[in-house]
């Protein structure tokens, strides 16, 4: 078991991890729209953890707080990606379908761009020496474990109350939502940012269980993994980005042995699913059922 | 009987084309108000400015005294208007349960934490909306089928649900876009029973759009008739169904001529 954990403990945190970016897109895609923000807002969240854990300027909390400064980082991306994410959500909303993909695309090039401008941020090079919570990668788990399981919770909780329903309304149809007497630019705008909020904290997590970070964290290459995970898994499921982020991160792995022709499999995994399985893994769950 | 609805020259323009043009009218509270027309007359775009979803190019809509023009959609909604679709536009992917649980949700106080969290207060308001939108299952005989998707419905079903739906709203003026589109004569009269039943039993005001001239005859104290925008006539069933314009529009200038002339060319009241 200790092998297994020395091996493939990193895998294991990075599925959870993965799921949760997942996850930040789900809710989104609930109320009907098709977001690739998160990615910026998990990237702006690991900086500001990043810089909260070595900037100078911080020396004292971090002297003064000890632990309780990682909490701190969480609360402090959380709030910057709130109040970022209705700043962007509102003018961005208006937008419908694949030019609300768009412009959030737009959005996280534009955030890569002004972070490597920004020399807090470290330039090209990014933070590294990101002081780490735990000794070992494996006990990170204790940071994304209660943080998914708190997730899908809230995600089940929301599925089966008013305000899920309200999501899932504009989702159906948002004119005929509207006219049934529900908000609709206030249910996407809060859909979008529940999702952006908890990249954020997933960001702040991530540094230090990473140690360094970059611009390369928020690429629109990562972007596009994150929805992946959702719409393999299966978007209309609450298992779904869970599902698709343990398929997606653990198959170049199960892969390995391939050597390079791994990575034509991986590409070929991903197109057969979805041809084959458009409500993704979740949606082959729910067939048997009925 | 005062005005609960009342519309002042309405007009709008889409580019070069005035879809409707200069239309007034006003609904009493209590009554079937029909508005027909043929094809292409405007009477959806009238029915989309009322409802918010199509902002007039001039003109004034008032709803129980106040103005109600430029308001959102949801805004219109929640002032107590609810409307149907002439091609029914249901929650597809939703339970039929939740289609109608949805539009009274509207008038709930908790937030999304309180729903998460399960407040007493959240508890207390998801109990009372499943209790109504139950009741208005009822009302249209789905209550076997509730938890099914409301896209699977036959067709009957769907455009009971899609009424049911705009009830839940608790409205006090409901606003019908074709409800028999696409239904047979016994059905029809099925449906006008049924909408007689609901403005009964919910004290409601009702607006209707209709094709289908023999059934507004039956069903509206007062219609309303347009003809490329404009509003060529209103008045009783009896008034409306000889006025040498309406049946122009319906049946041509010849037909016109006969009935200017009285003889007896009128729109036929009968299903």
């Amino acid at each position: 078991m200790a092998a297994f954990f020395d091996l493939y403990g990193f895998l294991c945190i990075m599925i959870l991890q993965q799921a949760l970016l997942g996850y930040s897109l789900y809710f989104p895609l609930m109320a009907g729209q098709l977001s690739l923000a998160s990615i910026g807002f998990y990237s702006l969240g690991g900086y500001v953890a990043a810089i909260m854990g070595t900037h100078p300027a911080f020396e004292a909390w971090r002297a003064t707080l000890g632990w309780l400064m990682i909490p701190l980082e969480w609360l402090a991306a959380l709030l910057l990606s709130v109040v970022l994410a209705v700043a962007v959500g509102l003018p961005a909303l208006r937008l419908r379908g694949i030019y609300l993909a768009l412009a959030t695309i737009a959005f996280v090039q534009v955030l890569n761009v002004v972070v490597l401008n920004m020399p807090i941020a470290g330039g090209a090079v990014g933070i590294f020496g990101i002081p780490q919570a735990f000794e070992s990668r494996f006990a990170y788990i204790w940071f994304f474990g209660p943080l998914l399981l708190l997730t899908i919770l809230f995600t089940l909780r929301l599925e089966r109350s008013a305000a899920g329903r309200n999501f899932m309304a504009v989702r159906e149809d948002e004119l005929a939502a509207g006219a049934m007497g529900v908000r609709t630019t206030a249910n996407k705008v809060l859909a979008f940012v529940i999702g952006c909020a908890l990249a954020g904290v997933v960001g702040a997590m991530s540094a230090p269980f990473l140690n360094t970070w970059n611009a390369r964290q928020g690429t629109f290459d990562a972007g596009v993994a994150c929805l992946a995970y959702v719409l393999i898994g299966g978007s209309r499921s609450k298992w779904g980005p869970l599902l698709g982020a343990a398929l997606l991160v653990a198959l170049p792995e199960v892969l390995r042995p391939l050597k390079d022709s791994r990575l034509i499999l991986n590409g070929m995994v991903l197109v057969l699913a979805c041809v084959y399985m458009p409500r993704g893994i979740a949606g082959l769950f729910a067939g048997r059922r009925a | 009987m005062s005005a609960l609805l009342e519309v002042r020259s309405l007009s709008k323009a889409f580019g070069g084309l005035l879809a409707v043009s200069d239309v007034s009218l006003s609904v009493e509270q209590g009554e079937i108000f029909g508005l027909i027309g043929p094809n292409g007359a405007g009477k959806t775009t009238f029915f989309n400015m009322l409802t918010g979803m199509t902002r007039p190019t001039s003109g004034e809509v008032l709803f129980a005294g106040g103005a109600i023009t430029g308001l959102r959609p949801e805004q219109v909604a929640r002032l107590g208007v609810a409307r149907t679709f002439q091609n029914i536009r249901l929650f597809a992917g939703l339970s039929v349960f939740d289609n109608v649980r949805i539009p009274r949700q509207s008038r709930e106080r908790s937030g999304l934490w309180g729903n998460i969290l399960g407040s007493p207060l959240a508890s207390r308001e998801e109990r009372e909306t499943s209790e109504a939108a139950w009741e208005l299952l009822k009302l249209v005989n789905l209550t076997d089928r509730a938890m099914r998707p409301a896209g699977s419905l036959p067709y009957g079903d769907r455009r009971r649900l899609e009424i049911a739906r705009a009830l839940a709203l608790a409205p006090r003026l409901l606003l019908l876009d074709e409800p028999a589109a696409g239904m047979n004569p016994s059905e029809k009269a099925g449906l006008a029973d049924f909408i007689r039943q609901v403005r009964e039993t919910f004290d409601l005001t009702v607006l209707l759009i209709e094709h289908n001239v023999p059934m507004v005859m039956g069903l509206c104290s007062r219609i309303a008739v347009l003809n490329f925008g404009e509003r060529i006539a209103m008045g009783t069933p009896e008034e409306v169904q000889c006025d040498p314009k309406v049946v122009e529009a319906y049946l041509g200038a010849q037909k016109r001529d006969a009935a200017a002339a009285g003889e007896g060319a009128c729109l036929h009241s009968t299903m």
